[in-house]
C-alpha cells in the first residue's frame, strides 16, 4: 500500500485517543487526534484526511454535528463512529452523509485490527474509486 | 208605603172622625128632636094662649058687634108670624045655626085650606056675661118652627163638617208629627240596613216623644245587634267561602236523590264549571260518563244507607281537561237537627302529586338502596351503645350489603343484630375504641388492614351517618396493591436500566483505554512489527532481549490477563444492556410452543450448564393450551428469557440437597385475557418474600459467587417488558418451589421496539 490513509481520531477520553493513535501509527496510518470537535473543524480547513472516528459523547459539539459539519468541508472525507453506548444506533442526518450501521464500532474492541480494518474499508473504497477513475 | 195601602193614619182618622160624626150627628139629633117637641109644645101653648087672648079680646067687640074692632084684634093677632089666619064665629041669638063669620087668613087663604097638613087650629068659645057669643079658631103655621128647625138641622151638619175637618187636620198633624214621621225615619233606617246601604247615623236627630222614643231607641238597638249579627253571618260566610275555597281540597255536597246542592271553587273547576254557583241542580251526570256517575251516586246511596263515611281512592278523568287523576276521597253523611240523614258531603283530594312524590321516594329508595345492596365495596353499619354519660360500650351491627360478606368471607347478614362480643369477628382494641368514639362523636377514619385468615388488602373508611352510628366502607385493594407493586417494580426497574446504561457508557470508556493501550503495548513487544526493532536497537539492545526478560518477568502473561479482565468487564456491561442493543430481528408471529421446545433443547445441550447438574435429569412438563395463535415476537429473545428461566429453575434444584420428589419443571402455555401466558414452574427451594422481591434487579444473585453473572433475570425482564410489553412476575412459596409468569400480548402494539 503506497498511501496509508490519513486518519483523524476525535475522542475526549486521552487514554482512548492515544492508544488508538499509538496502534494505528504501528499500523502505518498517518494519525492526527482531537479532543475536541471545533480543533476538527479548523483543522480540516487546511489540511487533507481520509477519515474520521468520531466519538459521540464530546464536549460541546457532539460527534454527530461534528460529522455533519465536516461533511460539508470535505465531502469525500469518510467518518466511523466510536462510542461507549451501547444502545447507540445511527441517525437518519448520519445515514445521509453515507454512513450504514457498519460504520459503528461500540467501546471497547477486544481487538484494534477490527478498527484498522474498517478504516481501510472505508478510505480504500475511495482510493479504489479514485484509482478506477 | 203610606199611599201604596190605605195607611193606618188614614184609618185612624177615618175612623176617629166617622165615630166623631155618629156622635155629633146621634147628639144633634136628639137635640133637634127635642127642640121640635119643645117648639110645638111651645106653639101648641103659645095658640091656646093666643086663642084665650082672641076670646077675651073679642068678647067686648063681639058683644058690641064692634066690627072694626074686631078686625083690629084680628089684626093684631096676625101680627105674629105663626098664626096663619083666624077665624071667628059670631052665634046669632036670633038665628041659631046662624053664625057670622069673620077671618083672616093669610095669604088669602080660605078657611077651607086650613085643613092642610102643617096648620094647628085652637078653638075658643067667646064668653061674655056667661053668654057665649061665638067662637074663635085661631090657626098657627108650623112652617116657621120647621123653618127654624131645618136651619138649626143645618147648622148641626155645617158642625159636624166642621168639626169633622179640624178633627181631620188636628189628627193628621198630630200623626204625622207624632207618628208618620218618626216611623217613616225608622222605616227609612230599616230599610236601608236592608238594603246594605245604612246611614251609619241613628234614625234622627229629632227626639221623639214617649213610647215612640222608645220603640226607636229599641228598634235602632235591635237594627244596630240586628247589624252586628248580619255582619258577623257575613264574616262567618265569607270565611266559610273563602275556607271552602282556599282548601286545595274539592268539595262539595248533595242532597238525598244524589243532586248536587253545592261545591267549591276547585270542585267547580275540576267539573269544568266556571263558577261555584253552577253547582246546585247539576248531577253525576252531568260531569261523569254514565258509568263513573252511576258508580258515584252508588257510593251516595250506600252513605246515605249506613249513615257513615266512605273512604275510596281510585283514578278518574277530570270531566274539565280529561286527565287521569287519582283520587283520595271520602263521602260523609249530613245530618239535619233531628240527626236524619240529609244528604252527602263528599272531600276529596287529587292524589297524583302525593303518588308522584311517593312513587319518586320508592325510585330514590330503591335506588340507595340498590347502591348499598349492589355496591362493589363492602358497606357495613353498626349502632353504638353508650352509657347515660354517653361512653361507648358497645356496638351492634345493623346493617351489611352482600359486598361486604363477599370481601370479608363471613355470613354478615346472619349477624345483623348482634353486638360485639357475639360478632365472629375481632377488632384490636384501639380499632375499636376509635370507631366506637366515631360514632359518638363524629368524624372520619380511613385505613388500610391486611387480613391475614384471607391474605388480602382492605382499604377501610369509616365516618357516622348520623348520632350513635359508624358505617364501615371496605374494600378490596388486594389487586391494586399488587398492580401498585408490579408498578413501583417497573419504575424501579426502568431507574436500575438507566443507570446502567449510563454507567455502561461511562465503564466503556476507561475499558476501551484499557483494552487499546494493552493491545499496543502487546504489539509493541511482537517481534512482528518493524518499528520494535529498530526502537530496540536505537536502545542499545535487542528485540530478543527485551522479549526474554519480559518473559521472564511475566509480563506478556500479566498483559493478556489485563485484557481478559477488561475483556469480562466489557462482556458485564454488554450483557447487562444486552436487551437494548439493537437487534435486527423482526418481530414477527411465532409458534410459542416451538419457541419453547427450542428453548429446553438449548438448555439441555449447553455445556456451562451440564458442567454443574445434568438437565436430563430434570423431569420436563408441557402443558400448552391447544390452539394458541402465533405471538408477535422475537423468537431468539424470548429463547434467551425461557433459557435463562430453565437455567434458574436446574439451578435452583441443584442447590437443593436433600430432595423429597425428583426434580420437575412445568412449561405451560395457554392464554390469559389478550395475552399468551408462558409459565415455567419448578419444585425447588422456592425462596423468601425477601429474596423475591430483588429477583430481577442487576447483579442480584444467591449463586454461589462466579457461578453466575446475576444479570440473566434483569436482562430477561426488560426483554419481556420493554421489548415485548408483556409482563413477568414471580411467585414463590419456600419449600414448594417457584413459577414465574409471563405475558405477551396476543395482538402486536403498534410500537417499534428496538
Amino acid at each position: 500500500m503506497s498511501a496509508e490513509p490519513r486518519v483523524l481520531i476525535v475522542d475526549d477520553d486521552a487514554s482512548v485517543r492515544a492508544s488508538l493513535g499509538a496502534y494505528l501509527e504501528d499500523e502505518g496510518m498517518f494519525v492526527e487526534s482531537f479532543a475536541h470537535a471545533r480543533d476538527v473543524i479548523a483543522w480540516l480547513g487546511e489540511n487533507p484526511a481520509d477519515a474520521a472516528i468520531v466519538d459521540v459523547r464530546l464536549g460541546e459539539i457532539d460527534g454527530q454535528s461534528l460529522i455533519v459539519r465536516a461533511h460539508q468541508l470535505c465531502p469525500d472525507l469518510k467518518f466511523l463512529i466510536y462510542t461507549g453506548s451501547l444502545g447507540y444506533q445511527l441517525p437518519d442526518s448520519l445515514r445521509s452523509v453515507g454512513m450504514t450501521p457498519q460504520d459503528v464500532l461500540y467501546k471497547p474492541l477486544r481487538n484494534l485490527h477490527v478498527m484498522a480494518e474498517a478504516i481501510r474499508r472505508i478510505a480504500g473504497k475511495e482510493r479504489s474509486d479514485v484509482q478506477q477513475r | 208605603m203610606l199611599r201604596a195601602k190605605t195607611s193606618v193614619a188614614t184609618l185612624t182618622i177615618v175612623a176617629i172622625v166617622a165615630v166623631a160624626t155618629v156622635l155629633l150627628a146621634a147628639l144633634g139629633f136628639i137635640n133637634y128632636f127635642t127642640e121640635s117637641h119643645e117648639q110645638r109644645a111651645r106653639l101648641d101653648a103659645e095658640t091656646a094662649s093666643r086663642a084665650n087672648q082672641l076670646a077675651v079680646g073679642l068678647a067686648l067687640p063681639l058683644w058690641n058687634f064692634d066690627r072694626p074692632q074686631i078686625d083690629r084684634v084680628i089684626e093684631s093677632a096676625m101680627e105674629a108670624p105663626e098664626v096663619y089666619g083666624v077665624i071667628v064665629h059670631q052665634h046669632d041669638v036670633s038665628a041659631p045655626g046662624q053664625s057670622a063669620i069673620y077671618s083672616k087668613m093669610r095669604d088669602g087663604g080660605s078657611a077651607s085650606s086650613t085643613t092642610g097638613v102643617g096648620l094647628l087650629a085652637q078653638e075658643r068659645p067667646i064668653v061674655a056675661s056667661n053668654e057665649t057669643l061665638g067662637s074663635v079658631k085661631v090657626f098657627v103655621t108650623r112652617a116657621y118652627v120647621e123653618e127654624r128647625l131645618r136651619k138649626s138641622l143645618l147648622w148641626l151638619a155645617a158642625r159636624i163638617v166642621a168639626v169633622d175637618l179640624i178633627l181631620i187636620f188636628c189628627l193628621y198633624t198630630l200623626l204625622r208629627q207624632m207618628f208618620l214621621m218618626p216611623l217613616r225615619s225608622v222605616e227609612k233606617f230599616a230599610s236601608s240596613v236592608t238594603t246594605g246601604m245604612r246611614d251609619p247615623r241613628p234614625v234622627t236627630q229629632q227626639h221623639f216623644s214617649g213610647e215612640l222614643e222608645s220603640l226607636r231607641g229599641s228598634i235602632e238597638k235591635m237594627i244596630d245587634l240586628l247589624d252586628e249579627r248580619y255582619a258577623a253571618l257575613q264574616r262567618s260566610q265569607a270565611m266559610l267561602t273563602g275556607v271552602l275555597n282556599s282548601v286545595p281540597h274539592y268539595i262539595f255536597w248533595k242532597d238525598r236523590n244524589s243532586v248536587y246542592m253545592g261545591g267549591n271553587q276547585v270542585f267547580a273547576h275540576a267539573m269544568g264549571l266556571k263558577d261555584a254557583t253552577e253547582v246546585p241542580g247539576k248531577t253525576d251526570f252531568d260531569f261523569w260518563a254514565r258509568e263513573e256517575a252511576e258508580k258515584y251516586r252508588a257510593a251516595d246511596a250506600e252513605v246515605i244507607r249506613t249513615g257513615k263515611p266512605l273512604k275510596r281512592q281510585f283514578k278518574a278523568t277530570q270531566p274539565s281537561d280529561g286527565t287521569e287523576v287519582w283520587l283520595d276521597t271520602i263521602k260523609t253523611p249530613l245530618h239535619d237537627a233531628e240527626g236524619n240523614v240529609t244528604g252527602v258531603l263528599g272531600v276529596y283530594e287529587n292524589m297524583n302529586e302525593q303518588r308522584r312524590a311517593e312513587e319518586a321516594l320508592r325510585l330514590n329508595e330503591e335506588q340507595f338502596r340498590m347502591l348499598f345492596e349492589q355496591n362493589i365495596v363492602g358497606i357495613t353499619i353498626f349502632d353504638v351503645m353508650c352509657t347515660p354519660e354517653g361512653t361507648p360500650v358497645d356496638y351492634r351491627l345493623v346493617r351489611a350489603n352482600s359486598a361486604a360478606d363477599r370481601h370479608s368471607g363471613l355470613n354478615m347478614q346472619s349477624g345483623i343484630g348482634k353486638t360485639g362480643a357475639e360478632l365472629p369477628w375481632k377488632w384490636p382494641e384501639q380499632l375499636q375504641h376509635d370507631l366506637m368514639r366515631l360514632g359518638c362523636e363524629g368524624g372520619h377514619l380511613s385505613y388500610e388492614r391486611f387480613n391475614d385468615s384471607l391474605g388480602r388488602f382492605f382499604e377501610v373508611s369509616a365516618f357516622s351517618p348520623m348520632p350513635g352510628q359508624f358505617a364501615m366502607i371496605f374494600n378490596d385493594i388486594t389487586e391494586r396493591k399488587h398492580a401498585e407493586a408490579v408498578m413501583l417494580e417497573s419504575e424501579k426497574m426502568r431507574t436500575v436500566a438507566g443507570l446502567a446504561a449510563g454507567m455502561a457508557h461511562e465503564i466503556n470508556n476507561p475499558l476501551a483505554g484499557m483494552l487499546q493501550n494493552a493491545q499496543v503495548v502487546l504489539n509493541r513487544i511482537s517481534p512482528d512489527l518493524p518499528a520494535n526493532r529498530a526502537a530496540a536497537q536505537k536502545c542499545g539492545t535487542n528485540l530478543e532481549a527485551v522479549a526474554a526478560y519480559m518473559k521472564e518477568r511475566g509480563i506478556p502473561e500479566m498483559l493478556q490477563s489485563i485484557r481478559h479482565s477488561g475483556e469480562r468487564a466489557a462482556d458485564i456491561v454488554a450483557n447487562m444492556l444486552s436487551f437494548s442493543r439493537k437487534n435486527e430481528a423482526e418481530i414477527r408471529p411465532q409458534r410459542l410452543d416451538e419457541v419453547l421446545d427450542q428453548a429446553v433443547e438449548l438448555a439441555q445441550s449447553d455445556y456451562d450448564l451440564k458442567k454443574n447438574f445434568d438437565m436430563k435429569k430434570i423431569a420436563i412438563e408441557r402443558e400448552y393450551e391447544p390452539g394458541l395463535p402465533e405471538v408477535p415476537c422475537r423468537s431468539t429473545e424470548i429463547q434467551q428469557v425461557v433459557l435463562n428461566l430453565l437455567k434458574n429453575a436446574a439451578q435452583a434444584m441443584s442447590d437443593r440437597g436433600e430432595r423429597p420428589e425428583p426434580p420437575r419443571i412445568t412449561l405451560k402455555l395457554g392464554r390469559d385475557n389478550g395475552n399468551a401466558r408462558i409459565e415455567i414452574a419448578d419444585n425447588g427451594p422456592g425462596m423468601p418474600e425477601s429474596v423475591r422481591q430483588k429477583i430481577f434487579e442487576p447483579f442480584f444473585t444467591t449463586k454461589e459467587p462466579r457461578s453466575g453473572t446475576g444479570l440473566g433475570l434483569f436482562v430477561s425482564y426488560f426483554i419481556i417488558t420493554r421489548n415485548h410489553d408483556g409482563q413477568i412476575d414471580v411467585q414463590s412459596t419456600p419449600g414448594k418451589g417457584t413459577r414465574f409468569s409471563i405475558r405477551l400480548p396476543l395482538r402486536p402494539e403498534n410500537k417499534n421496539v428496538s
